[in-house]
């Protein structure tokens, strides 16, 4: 550093240090100052300008004897560079992290958003757009898949067979649900898929309806008061039309809506994390239909009947 | 009291040359204390300063000297000093 800037620099910190003094009184003092280093070094020629700011010493340390013999409050020594950088570091870190985190939450919301009425579920913000009446499923507006529709329709006796349980699997899902009014288990789907696949299984005591290897389906499916129903899957729009059997539905994104049966009693137990529900009505009788329903995200709503 | 003696004896006193005087009695002080000190003294009105830029070479002093209160405090201080001075004398023979 040359001897100009170096004094310069101590003139300037002495300036501030002496901040609670008039500006006269602090151009008085340091003119008094340049002037005492200035003859120091003309006078002592082998003493350099660095030797005679260390003999008059720091300038807080100066500044804080004028503001002490003048009755003021010596200021604070001032943090050293490290830490102010630190600190500087990680509020601006934090900034960031916060800035970060409030642009995900405005981009990504409504976490879920299901249109009814259009079939049409949207999650988060727009990012997973998932239209049941057309079999789209788009991400980002940059993976689109757009499956073929394929008729799948079908019918099943259970009457007789040992079938305790009709269960049905899907990724992305519109199901209709109704009571079946014989003892045929009964479906009727559209399908958005690249190649055929197994879509009916049979393991011991259930009757498997799987949608897993389907983008989207849509059915209506007719389920006989004999057999209880199983549903699980990832995306769906599920309605229950004056049932009268139990039911046991685990799905991750979902609007769920219940119409009951009249004279049919009901007792439900759901399961809800982000979302709500409403309208439904438990029976405290004892032969109640147990209607167990778990979502992730979304919502239950019972309709009247 | 060694400071006002001194810009007494020489009428008038900037501060460097007050450091050099007191550094030649053996009454070494620090010039980041005695600058502060100076400037006290003056708004106590011990002191006076005039800024010399003519009569100079090289850089604008500030010169220190005596005002009327400040010659009055210090023959008080002088008569103080005497009197203690002598209490000590006395404890010592």
């Amino acid at each position: 550093m040359s001897t100009d800037a170096s004094l310069e620099q101590y003139l300037f910190k002495l300036d501030k240090a002496l901040g609670q003094m008039s500006v006269s009184d602090r151009a008085e003092i340091i003119t008094e100052i340049k002037s005492h280093i200035l003859d120091s070094v003309e006078r002592n020629t082998d003493q350099g300008i660095q030797q005679t700011l260390d003999a008059l010493g720091a300038p807080e340390v100066v500044a804080n004897r004028y503001l002490m013999e003048k009755g003021l409050k010596p200021m604070k020594p001032g943090k050293s560079p490290t830490i102010k950088w630190l600190t500087i570091g990680f509020l601006g870190t934090l900034g960031i992290f916060f800035l970060f985190v409030t642009i995900l939450i405005w981009k990504f919301t409504p976490i879920i958003k299901i249109d009814g009425a259009n079939e049409r579920i949207s999650i988060l913000g727009g990012l997973i757009d998932i239209d049941g009446n057309d079999g789209k499923f788009n991400v980002d507006g940059k993976i689109n898949i757009e499956g073929k529709k394929r008729s799948f329709k079908g019918s099943k006796d259970i009457a007789g067979s040992s079938i305790k349980i009709v269960k049905v699997t899907f990724l992305n899902a519109n199901l209709k649900i109704y009571s079946s009014k014989s003892n045929q288990l009964t479906w009727d789907c559209k399908l958005s898929e690249e190649k055929e696949s197994k879509n009916v299984s049979e393991i011991g005591e259930e009757f498997i309806l799987s949608f897993n290897n389907t983008k989207t389906a849509k059915c209506d499916v007719y389920v006989p008061a004999t057999v209880s129903l199983k549903l699980e899957g990832g995306n769906g729009k599920i309605d229950f039309e004056k049932i009268s059997f139990a039911v046991d539905a685990n799905v991750v994104n979902g609007d769920i809506s219940f119409t009951p049966e009249a004279a049919q009693k009901y007792k439900f137990e759901t399961e809800i994390v982000n979302g709500s529900v409403n309208g439904l009505n438990s029976s405290p009788v004892k032969d109640a239909l147990l209607i167990k329903i778990k979502i992730i995200n979304g919502k239950v709503a019972g309709n009247e009947s | 009291m060694c400071i006002l003696l001194l810009i007494q004896k020489h009428n008038k006193l900037y501060g460097l040359d007050l450091l050099d005087k007191l550094k030649e009695i053996d009454l070494e002080i620090k010039e980041g204390t005695l600058y502060p000190l100076l400037n006290r003294m003056t708004e106590d009105q011990i002191l006076k300063s005039i800024w010399d830029t003519e009569n100079v070479k090289g850089h604008p002093r500030k010169f220190y000297s005596l005002t009327k209160d400040g010659i009055k405090m210090l023959g008080e201080m002088k008569l103080e000093y005497s009197r203690l001075y002598k209490i000590y004398v006395n404890l010592n023979k």
